[in-house]
């Protein structure tokens, strides 16, 4: 099974399972964690954190802790030594601090203080109004959700807590949660700590190993071709602080500037992926790659030799793209689901390219009349023969789907086919109609979480005709009855007081199906206690009928009634079992049923009719059974 | 600050249709949500716009819903609108953590992809018959998408540990679902 759709159907487990295993809410972290580097990439500079922690350190001694201090006691404990009296002073934002900052660690019972407060002098310039922000939870910055720091602090006897999906909390001796801070707040402090542990450093130490090591074979290769490297970081402990790579690139220098290969958009974990573009300078390429990080600033890291060499091409690349139009329909409706098996076939010097379907394939995109594009899903990646690393010339083959949103606009569509700059339009492959057609007899489905919702077909005409939605376990199904009346139909759902239009119009049309109901039985002479063995069949002589199984099915049900009509026998039957797909076209045979049953001991004597019903249609075979006394 | 609502607090106002529900199940579960969208979707913008999706989808859902564990039912969302979103977008970006852990599920599960709808019941009763840090341990692997890296801090031992005891979890599902008429 795809593991994409494992995933999917895990998500239907039972909610109690998933309930248990929902992250701790207060994970025990032990205080060395610290000093780990963050190792969850941040998307922002982690310089801009220690501008932001300086500015709310230092404003937090500048208002003496008035405001936070009669919150949570934390600045008694991150700022022992503040000197009393200092409260007027912080009524001048301008004035910088000039005490000492001094943190104590506890640490398996050793203790370990930290001073300093050198970095904060001169930061005086709004930083109170910032501390209000923060003490007053107003304008507080967007919490970080990337990062996966779990630290906890003790300071003075209070605990401050950081963790990745709660922020960062304080909490006192008797472990009560006293006042929350936000995740950047938390950061920000933590990196303040940091610093203070490790001192200013702006520069590398001049003795140690690169930062990063580029592992490579050294290659000639076209354009079109790609080209891969590794990035293994040094963990030898000769840096502090964590590194994140901003940039990574190949390129070359001369004298008009500098010329680059970006990395490919898709990244194999710590592999690098280049594709070298067509109009790739013919050249000896050096590998690059440029840092941001706690301690050092920006960093830049280069290869001392030439990794790639871009080579001409006997024959440039050519790209053709093909889709599989057999499957396409030319008018889809809101909810269908599109899906085209798309090609590209490759001509030239045959090409490198890595080996993984990540790289390899298309992307079809669909195009309206006014321009707005749709990317379609690659749910699957065939390719001819084994994913190979040499892939030389051939045609790579990717299923793409995409299903139809009811915002997308009605109009034509065209399919555009690309692949690195290359590209193909297949115009006009579709039409949206805007809505979906439903003829009488049919039925619809919506598969929908909230069981709780009611959903209905409201004819636009304002007669107030309504066509309900049962709910059925899992989905909500209606039955397009036969008497509706043709015309457009908004499906509307209810919440409350309030109705909303979902998935744009359906149109009712007045085809009316007509089954043909028939029966196995023959005229037969039977009495009380006998079996009856017959079967039936119900065609439809209709349009194709677009019904949700299992949801819906053609039940059909027969039933004896005597002459007279005075005694009435439902016969006993069970419906054919049917796969349990979704939609489906019902045409011809839809229904076959088999009947097992015994005539009761009290039937009366007499003639019999056998009345079929499908779908409140009726068909009546006469005098079919004779019942004699015993 | 202001301390946050708890569960109940919360879900009376969506009762109530007060839009301070939605702040509230922010404050409260925010973080929690977008670092589920973002294990899956690896980039900010699309699990934002997730997130943001998800509380709507709370309000339209609560009422009539009632759940009982509000960051389960939120967690439940966060993932499927993620993992639509991903496949919305599979083909211009792939999060290749989520990718091998779509290939180490593949590679465990060998129900033909037309009964998928079996699956769930089995899984039920697969994740059952673990030990609770098991099933634990493999929910927060591919249930909530949580990088190796990240469960070896939770767990305080080293990823290698970690994999090994999915690895051995995964054969037992292999194990299972064989022991069940799925052949492998």
């Amino acid at each position: 099974m795809r593991g994409d759709l494992v995933y999917e159907k895990l998500g239907e487990i039972d909610p109690e399972l998933v309930a248990e295993a929902l992250p701790d809410a207060v994970p025990l972290v032990t205080v060395e964690s610290l000093f780990a580097a963050p190792e969850k990439k941040r998307p922002r500079p982690k310089r801009i954190f220690v501008v932001c922690a300086c500015l709310i350190l230092a404003a937090l001694m500048l208002v003496g802790g008035g405001v936070v201090m009669s919150r949570s006691g934390l600045l008694a404990g991150i700022f022992p030594n503040t000197e009393p009296g200092t409260e007027e002073e912080t009524d001048d934002p301008n004035a910088p601090y000039q005490g000492t900052v001094t943190i104590t660690l506890f640490k398996e019972g050793e203790t370990i203080v930290l001073e300093g407060n050198s970095f904060l002098e001169g930061l005086g310039t709004e930083l109170k109004n910032l501390l209000n922000q923060v003490a007053m939870g107003e304008g507080k910055p967007d919490p970080d959700p990337y990062e996966r720091y779990e630290y906890r602090l003790d300071i003075g006897g209070d605990e401050i807590w950081l963790d990745p999906h709660v922020g960062m909390f304080v909490r006192d001796r008797q472990a009560e949660l006293c006042w929350e801070l936000d995740a950047e707040t938390a950061w920000a402090i933590t990196t303040i700590i940091k610093r203070l542990k490790t001192g200013e450093t702006d520069t590398l130490p001049e003795d140690a190993a690169p930062v990063c090591e580029f592992i490579y074979e050294k290659a000639t290769r076209h354009r079109g071709d790609v080209f891969e490297v590794e990035l293994r970081m040094n963990d030898s402990g000769d840096y502090k602080g964590s590194f994140e790579l901003v940039r990574i690139y190949l390129y070359f220098e001369e004298s008009q500037g500098v010329y680059v290969i970006r990395e490919y958009d898709i990244s194999m974990m710590c592999t690098y992926v280049f594709f070298i573009p067509d109009n790739a300078p013919l050249h000896d390429y050096k590998i690059i790659a440029e840092f941001e990080s706690d301690n050092y600033g920006d960093v830049t890291v280069k290869s001392d030799e030439v990794v790639l060499t871009v080579a001409e091409n006997a024959v440039l690349p050519t790209y053709t793209f093909d889709y599989d139009k057999e499957s396409v329909a030319t008018h889809v409706n809101y909810g269908d689901l599109l899906r085209y098996t798309v090609s590209m076939t490759h001509e030239g010097d045959d090409i490198y390219r890595f080996g993984y379907n990540t790289v390899v394939f298309p992307t079809a995109t669909l195009r309206s009349e006014s321009g707005e594009t749709y990317l379609m899903s690659s749910i699957d990646v065939t390719e001819d023969g084994e994913q190979v690393r040499h892939l030389g010339n051939g045609t790579v083959k990717t299923t793409v789907e995409l299903t139809v949103e009811d915002t997308m606009p009605m109009g034509k569509y065209d399919l555009i086919l690309a692949f690195e700059g290359h590209e193909q339009v297949h115009e006009d492959i579709f039409e949206v109609t805007g809505s979906k057609v439903l003829h009488r007899g049919a039925s619809y489905g919506l598969t929908m979480e909230d069981e709780g919702s009611q959903f209905l077909f409201r004819a636009v005409d304002g007669s107030g005709y309504e066509i309900p939605f049962e709910w059925n376990i899992g989905c909500f199904v209606a039955y397009i009855p036969d008497n509706a009346p043709a015309g457009v139909y908004q499906l509307i759902r209810i919440d409350g007081n309030n109705d909303s239009q979902v998935k744009g119009d359906f149109m009712i049309t007045d085809s009316t199906p007509q089954y043909r109901l028939s029966s196995s039985m023959k005229q037969q002479t039977a009495k009380p206690g006998d079996q009856i063995k017959f079967y039936t069949y119900a065609y439809n002589m209709g349009q194709p009928l677009r019904v949700f199984l299992p949801y819906d099915s053609f039940t059909a049900s027969a039933m004896l009634v005597s002459e007279d009509g005075s005694y009435t026998l439902d016969a006993i039957g069970a419906p054919d079992a049917r796969e349990p797909i979704n939609y489906t076209y019902a045409t011809g045979d839809v229904n076959f049923q088999d009947y097992t049953f015994f005539l009761p001991a009290d039937i009366p004597a007499g003639t019999y009719d056998l009345v079929l019903t499908c779908r409140g249609q009726t068909k009546t075979i006469e005098n079919v059974l004779t019942v004699v006394s015993p | 600050m202001p301390e946050k609502l708890s569960d109940e607090q919360i879900i009376s106002l969506y009762n109530d249709r007060d839009e301070q529900a939605i702040q509230a199940t922010a404050d409260k579960y925010g973080n929690f949500c977008m670092s589920l969208a973002y294990d899956i979707l690896a980039s900010r913008p699309d699990a934002e716009e997730c997130v943001n999706d998800t509380y709507l989808r709370a309000w339209n859902s609560i009422p009539p819903a009632k759940p009982q564990s509000l960051q389960a039912f939120l967690a439940a969302i966060t993932r499927r609108l993620s993992l639509d979103r991903y496949r919305e977008t599979r083909a211009a970006k792939r999060n290749r953590e989520l990718e091998v852990s779509f290939e180490e599920l593949s590679d465990s599960i060998s129900i033909p992809d037309d009964r998928a709808d079996e699956l769930p019941e089995l899984l039920n009763g697969f994740l059952r018959s673990l030990d609770y840090p098991e099933r634990r341990l493999f929910l927060r692997r591919y249930w909530f998408s949580v990088p190796v890296e990240t469960l070896a801090k939770e767990e305080g031992t080293t990823k290698n540990a970690i994999t090994v005891r999915i690895y051995k979890t995964r054969n037992k599902l292999r194990t299972y679902l064989k022991e069940r008429g799925y052949t492998v």
